[in-house]
């Protein structure tokens, strides 16, 4: 069963389509990453899924039922942007609200709390706060059911360098204890280390990639038969090769550079080599251009 | 005619100048401001420059309007060199009415000016648009009532132009020293505005206060027992939590006890004024009947021709004797027979001057006095006061009677708490009310999208809706009966006895055959003065009986109630539609204004169905509105049961509508 299940999702705002017949499944345990640039959608698809905006067309299921269905929220976390906070209020106003809501025991205020580290502000007025304040009480507020999903839209806006440590290893522990979470962000270098895949989002489209295949050594061959040797290569297994620019990219996967090496010298003649660390980075240039 | 528009035009001032002024604390756009090298005081100056470009635009508007439509539909342009007359008790002649225009508009533009300086200094302080326009309401209200103190010292008299003009000859030099005294407060004012904002002790005012630690709260919060209804709870913590309702409320309460304590105080004073002129009228007879009797004794006059004279003189000076023995030993039973007496003598002094009506009413109404055994009303200058509360008066004795602030007093909790809503005070209270507590749902939507954080919550839509709806309605009826203990239980604790049996006059559009009190004419009501009446209405009369006021001030209570639930309701399905938090209220506030003065003035018997009319509470409850408009079933009773199903009509609406669109953005 997935955890999150969304099919030809569509959503415009007049005219001007955000969102074009998109689907996404998410399993449970995996941490996915949803990255576009400004106004590319992000916030739009995470509003649609949580059903605080009405969409177009498609269906969207959450732990196994229509998001339509205000139950799942007992189990599912959805931390928006601080637009949704009481200046008013104060932060223990806000978490006491969200568990009693949720039917939760009292206790878990003080556990959210302590977890996010802001105890020594959550009696202030949110009025008062910083960006990176609001933030922590609306993960605290996020983390509050100990959801089996949980879903951030830019969970890392506004924090110091200390707290987006914290939160990182925060959301990682989160991952391990089962689960899942699903996070957006218009800053690669913020989830790429974390995250098992990666959503991009262009055009109203997603590319669901696997952001492993970015995150090693990448070894770029020319060669004169690319054809045939990624072929050979391929059919040694283990190894991740695709073909990038006319060369020829190869992750070796614990395998080892040798055996490639001993391989392609085999078959073929290697014109260049080059070593790179490839990080989502890149592909996030070659998505979008350099901004 | 175009200055009539007065105090509408300064309610609407005063809110559209306070968003100015706050608007951008809310949005940022101030902090941009402040990046750029502008000094503050000119910003704030700008400011204050825009908002007095905007309302004198619009009275300029208005003027203009005013003048065409007058003129165009009534008799003419005329000339600016006709003579104005005004009427304060006798007529006097001010000048031509163009220098009247032009010094009325000047008062006025300085009465302006003060009250936009004070606006600005609160917005100031206070730094939150809603609390700015419920507190500027109030200032205009509470200034008014310094209105009748006409002085250059006090800018809230200058929009009493014609006592104003009266109160000295040298008009003209009274201006000058009136305009640069409004120009020396305001300036203040600015400047204490410009120094409340730029210093840090000015700009920490709107933090919250005490700072608790989180450890302690979180502890506590732990200790609690768990309750019910939680997303009510919060909504009612919401509520409570914004100063737009706190501060009026408190406001409110606080005015309410004033005004309570004010009219139980000044019974003792009215009482003893009446006293005087009773006593100074018998010694003036005393002495007539003294002179005629020295001068029959003399030989002056002869005996027999001043025989009926004394003979009148005597029983008038026995009639104010019966009186004044009656207050000084204190027997209510004796003063109300005294009262009705000198009453009835006084207004057939003033032949067919006084309506017979009214003195009906009144004589009727002392009789019941002394039948339940309850104490006497008084005022200070009676007989007038026989006439204010009547319908049946002339419009012309009650403009005499407004200009010399005759009121009438009775020291009963029962009798203060009616004359609460028979002087407006709680139609005041209802439209701060409905500023502040009816804005459905743009409080989660004006420049926030709280309803998000709602809406990600295992909460069904109802609970939603419902939640929100009755938190509100929870806390106006809290408020209301708040307001309402606390004034009885205080004016109680002074001294005020209940006399729930007080009679209370209900006047019957129709009386049957059976009917054996006193008939009256319809065509005599002051509403149809000077108006030609139809054969058909005017044959028939009406009557009146009484009842006790307790059970008058509970169906108002009941009426206020329902209403101020009917604009709550209201405000819910309109919210849904527009997002701004002063839009939606003060929209509500308009609707039921127009409403109410559409009902009053056009509508009139149709008007019955729609859930205006009733927020003018006593003239429905005493069945005044029943004679006007000629409709025999319009009672408070009809009035909550039409109320109650506008509530309903409007939940439903607004539900289904909710139930429907309501995701937001
Ligand atoms: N309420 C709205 N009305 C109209 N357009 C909107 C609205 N909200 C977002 N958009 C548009 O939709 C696009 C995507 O916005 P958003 O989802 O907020 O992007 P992101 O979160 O990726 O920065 C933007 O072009 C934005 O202008
Ligand atoms: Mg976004």
């Amino acid at each position: 069963m997935s955890v999150l299940s969304v099919k030809d999702l569509s959503k415009s705002y007049g005219k001007h389509k955000v969102l074009d017949n998109v689907s996404l499944e998410i399993r449970p345990g995996e941490l996915v990453a949803l990255v576009g640039p400004n106004g590319s959608g992000k916030t739009t698809f995470l509003n649609c899924i949580a059903n605080v905006i009405n969409i177009d067309s498609g269906t969207v299921e959450i732990l196994g039922k229509p998001h339509t269905d205000v139950s799942i929220f007992h189990k599912y976390s959805y931390m928006i942007d601080n637009t949704v906070l009481y200046g008013y209020l104060t932060g223990l106003d806000h978490l006491k609200f969200v568990c009693e809501t949720r039917k939760l025991s009292k206790d878990a205020v003080r556990k959210a709390v302590e977890t996010i580290g802001i105890k020594n502000f959550i009696t202030k007025k949110v009025k008062e706060y910083s960006l990176g304040m609001k933030q922590q009480l609306l993960l605290a507020m996020a983390i509050l059911n100990e959801p089996d999903f949980l879903v951030l839209d830019e969970p890392f806006n506004g924090l110091d360098p200390t707290t987006i440590i914290k939160v990182r290893k925060l959301l990682m522990e989160l991952r391990e204890q089962g689960t899942t979470v699903f996070l957006s962000s218009h800053n690669l270098a913020e989830v790429d280390q974390m995250t098992s895949h990666i959503v991009f989002v262009k055009d109203g489209k997603f590319i669901v990639e696997d952001i492993s295949k970015y995150q090693e050594d990448v070894y770029f061959f020319k060669v004169k038969n690319p054809d045939s040797t990624i072929g050979h290569l391929q059919a040694m297994g283990q190894l991740t090769v695709y073909r990038e620019n006319g060369e020829i990219a190869v992750k070796t996967e614990g395998v080892g550079l040798n055996p490639v090496l001993e391989r392609i010298q085999q078959m073929d003649e290697i014109e260049s080599m080059r070593k790179e660390i490839v990080g989502a980075e890149k592909r996030y240039v070659s998505l979008y251009g350099e901004t | 005619m175009i200055i009539g528009g007065g105090k509408r035009v300064q309610f609407q001032a005063g809110t559209y100048q306070d968003s100015i002024f706050t608007e951008e604390k809310n949005s940022g756009t101030e902090k941009i401001r402040l990046t750029q090298p502008v000094r503050r005081i000119n910003i704030l100056l700008a400011k204050l420059g825009a908002s007095l470009v905007y309302i004198f635009a619009f009275l300029i508007a208005t003027a203009l309007v005013s003048y065409l439509l007058a003129g165009l539909l009534g008799g003419g342009f005329g000339s600016i060199h006709y003579p104005v007359e005004i009427d304060i008790g006798y007529i006097s002649t001010i000048g031509p009415v163009g220098k009247y225009v032009a010094l009325a508009g000047l008062l006025y533009c300085l009465y302006l000016l003060v009250i936009i300086s004070c606006i600005t200094l609160l917005a100031a302080i206070v730094k939150e648009t809603s609390i700015v326009a419920v507190l500027g309401i109030f200032l205009i209200t509470i200034g008014s009532r310094w209105q009748a103190n006409a002085s250059h010292f006090n800018p809230f008299s200058f929009l009493n132009f014609q006592h104003f003009f009266t109160s000295s000859s040298q008009c003209i030099t009274e201006i000058w020293i009136a305009f640069g005294i409004a120009l020396g407060i305001s300036s203040l004012l600015t400047l204490l505005a410009h120094y409340v904002s730029t210093t840090t002790w000015g700009q920490n005012l709107s933090l919250s206060p005490k700072e608790k630690e989180g450890n302690k709260e979180l502890t506590k919060y732990e200790k609690k027992r768990a309750l019910p209804l939680p997303y009510f709870r919060f909504e009612v913590l919401k509520i409570m939590k914004r100063k737009t309702v706190v501060v009026p409320f408190i406001l409110l309460l606080v005015f309410t006890m004033l005004y309570g304590f004010e009219q139980y105080s000044q019974y003792e004073r009215f009482r003893d004024s009446e006293l005087a002129i009773y006593r100074t009228q018998a010694e003036s007879y005393w002495d007539s009947i003294n002179r005629l009797q020295r001068g029959v004794a003399e030989g002056i006059f002869k005996p027999e021709m001043v025989e009926e004279t004394l003979a009148d003189n005597t029983d008038t000076y026995n009639m104010y004797l019966y009186a004044i023995e009656a207050f000084e030993r204190r027997d209510t039973a004796k003063i109300a027979e005294g009262q009705k007496s000198i009453f009835k003598y006084e207004t057939s002094n003033w032949g067919n001057f006084y309506p017979p009506d009214t003195i009906s009413v009144y004589c009727a109404t002392q009789d019941e006095i002394i039948k339940r055994q309850v104490q006497t009303v008084h005022t200070k200058s009676p007989p007038l006061g026989g006439l204010i509360s009547s319908p049946f008066a002339m419009e012309s004795d009650l403009k005499h009677i407004k200009s010399w602030h005759i009121r009438n007093s009775q020291p009963s909790i029962t009798y203060i708490f009616n004359s609460l809503f028979k002087n407006g005070l709680a139609i005041i209270a209802l439209a701060i009310f409905a500023v502040s507590l009816s804005v459905g749902f743009s409080d989660e939507t004006h420049d926030t999208r709280t309803i998000c954080l709602l809406n990600t919550q295992p909460l069904h839509r109802k609970r939603i809706y419902f939640g929100k709806l009755l938190a509100q309605s929870a806390v106006f009826i809290s408020m209301i009966l708040i307001i309402a203990a606390v004034f009885c239980a205080g004016l109680g604790i002074a001294g005020s006895p209940l006399e729930k049996n007080f009679p209370a006059v209900q006047y019957l559009n129709q009386v049957d055959g059976n009917y054996s009190g006193v008939k009256l004419w319809r065509a005599n009501l002051r509403e149809f003065e000077g108006k030609a009446f139809s054969a058909s209405s005017s044959g028939y009369f009406v009557g009146f009986t009484f009842r006790d006021m307790l059970v008058e001030n509970i169906e108002m209570v009941a009426l206020l109630i329902l209403s101020g639930l009917v604009m709550v309701a209201f405000a819910m399905f309109a919210s849904q539609k527009i997002r701004h938090k002063i839009g939606v209220s003060l929209g509500t506030v308009l609707i039921f204004g127009m409403g109410y003065l559409a009902s009053r003035y056009a509508l009139r018997g149709a008007g019955i169905i729609f859930p205006f009319i009733w927020l003018n509470q006593p003239l429905v409850a005493t069945g005044e509105a029943s004679m006007i408009f000629d409709v025999n079933i319009l009672n408070s009773l009809v009035g909550i049961a039409i109320l109650a199903l506008w509530l309903a009509a409007l939940v439903f609406v607004g539900y289904k509508m909710f139930s429907k669109t309501g995701r937001y953005l």
